[in-house]
């Protein structure tokens, strides 16, 4: 028997979205600040109006503070499932009212392109959008790969949000706290911004010929989607309109950075030893090997590169981009439809496996990947040896730990999930005519927050493919759970006693 | 969020790994590439 939810419940989640709103409100005042002091004023009344709409939404949600505002685990979870989509549909405003979406359908499939780290979009004429709202498009990145609930309960930890915390795919903690271990995300972060966005302007300024506030704009912009591993860019033709080996590099380094787990720069940080001997470190270093040898060998069997500078600078970029779920091109949109064979089979590969867990990348995760494939090769041992004989069923991650049948399951459950999302998204776009490698392509892009396009997705693609992209996005996000937890709650309100 | 000596040192040396860690895969590519090359 369902129990019906209380309005104590309903309060509380209320209560919480309601503070997660107020920061989105909050981060809309940089693009504000920038569009007043670039005199784009129709940009800036946009962001007046979300900011006015977050703060009331904010206000409210104080009218009806319960007692008691803790969270209990499917409260988290429904406010979770909520405020990632509560926060791109607030954030679609701006975008919609730029003028450069053709209907609120794409700007908010940019706006969920953006928070869930995706990189896909919909955008019209964007090398004319202003800088403001090309500012917001990327700070949404940023708030999504940190962590909506992340940088809430930097604010608010005081009222009770903290199980949030859990449901972002941040399910272990550096420290015993999880202030502590906020503080030292949004350090490495810090640290990560400084040195990024200051190589990237210094670029900009010494090479390009930019002035210091169009290398700060592009700086700034590039490294928020680069280490938030988002793949969105100022520009319509991606990294490529710079011609810049050292933006290349920099953003090949904050790929990296985003794509590895908090957790492993902390022992990086820290001098602890044994990193390299972790099961999730040695999984995305194997597969990443072999997708990218899988990438060069389909592109030169396909001749699309004949000397070893331009093979290994476009093989390993994009290769890198698509493992990391970055999304970030070196090739243009046509020339990637190209990769066929086994350079598509190495692509599709590393989108579909992504990064790391508890990082901002998306996919499967190196370390469910690298648990599937332990529980797997126990199975077969366990079936081989004689019947007596006891099989180990340990790995290292941050010591030894127990490969539990039901961590096994738990991780092959969403492990299969995910393959699950990434064929129903190709069904769709093959029922819509278009070819099953590049519906393929563009719904593993999709779902595990990569971005990298064959050309299916634009603005002229038909409205319920977006609406499903739109669902692909939020669902790998949130790696199923948080969704789950929504419709159980929808449902217990419905049909409960 | 002020940076003490400890978190300096820890950031030089995380990003030294993220950047150990790129040439190293980087060379591995240059390895794979010249080898896929010459034997076509």
């Amino acid at each position: 028997m369902l129990l019906r939810p209380n309005r104590s419940d309903a309060r509380r989640i209320a209560f919480a979205l309601g503070r997660v709103i107020l920061v989105v409100g909050a981060a809309g005042l940089l693009p504000l600040a920038w569009a007043i002091g670039k005199r784009e004023w129709a940009s800036a009344v946009a962001f007046v109006l979300m900011i006015g709409i977050a703060a009331l939404i904010g206000s409210v949600s104080t009218l009806v503070a319960p007692k008691d505002p803790r969270l209990r685990w499917s409260h988290g979870m429904t406010v979770l499932a909520l405020a990632w989509l509560a926060v791109p549909a607030l954030g679609a405003l701006p975008l919609y009212l730029s003028g450069h979406y053709g209907s609120m359908v794409d700007a908010f499939f940019d706006a969920m392109s953006g928070v869930s780290t995706t990189g896909l979009s919909v955008i019209q004429d964007l090398d004319h959008l202003s800088e403001s709202v090309n500012i917001w498009r990327h700070a949404l990145q940023f708030l999504g790969g940190q962590g909506i609930v992340l940088a809430a309960l930097t604010f608010f930890a005081a009222t009770g949000i903290l199980s949030l915390y859990y449901g972002e795919g941040r399910d272990e903690r550096i420290f015993p706290s999880v202030m502590s271990t906020a503080r030292f995300i949004w350090l490495v972060s810090g640290v990560h911004a400084a040195v990024g966005v200051t190589v990237y302007t210094l670029e900009g300024v010494s090479r390009l010929g930019y002035s210091w506030s169009r290398a700060l704009f592009h700086g700034a912009n590039v490294f928020m989607a680069a280490f938030d591993t988002g793949g969105f860019t100022p520009q319509s033709t991606s990294l490529m309109y710079y011609h810049s080996l050292t933006f290349e590099v920099t953003t090949a380094v904050l790929m990296i950075a985003g794509a590895i787990s908090f957790s492993l720069h902390h022992m990086w940080w820290r001098k602890r030893e044994g990193s390299f001997k972790n099961l999730e470190v040695r999984t995305i270093l194997i597969t990443f090997g072999i997708t990218l040898t899988l990438g060069l060998v389909g592109l030169a069997a396909q001749g699309l590169y004949n000397d070893v500078g331009s093979l290994t600078r476009r093989g390993f970029f994009q290769v890198l981009s698509a493992h990391t779920g970055t999304g970030f091109a070196t090739v243009s949109s046509s020339d990637l439809a190209d990769w066929q064979g086994l350079a598509f089979v190495g692509m599709a590969m590393a989108m579909a496996l992504g990064g790391m867990a508890s990082s901002t990348a998306g996919g499967v995760k190196s370390l469910r990947v690298g648990l599937t494939v332990r529980a797997i090769f126990d199975s077969v041992r366990g079936a081989l040896l004689p019947e007596k004989a006891v099989v180990s069923r340990t790995y290292r991650q941050n010591g030894q730990r127990h490969l539990t049948p039901q961590l096994a399951q738990s991780v092959m459950v969403i492990s299969l999930l995910y393959v699950g999302l990434y064929l129903a998204g190709a069904a769709v776009g093959v029922a819509y005519g278009y070819p099953l490698q590049d519906a393929l392509f563009e719904s593993v892009s999709a779902s595990a927050a990569v971005g990298l396009s064959v050309g299916i997705t634009s603005p002229t693609m038909p409205v319920l493919m977006k609406i499903i992209m739109i669902g692909q996005m939020w669902l790998g996000r949130l790696e199923f759970i948080a969704a789950f937890s929504l419709v159980g709650f929808v449902a217990s309100w419905v049909v409960g006693e | 969020m002020a940076l003490n000596r400890k978190d300096l040192n820890g950031a030089a040396r995380g990003l030294g790994l993220e950047l150990a860690v790129l040439a190293a895969l980087t060379a591995v590519a240059v390895l794979i590439s010249t080898i896929i090359i010459w034997l076509s």
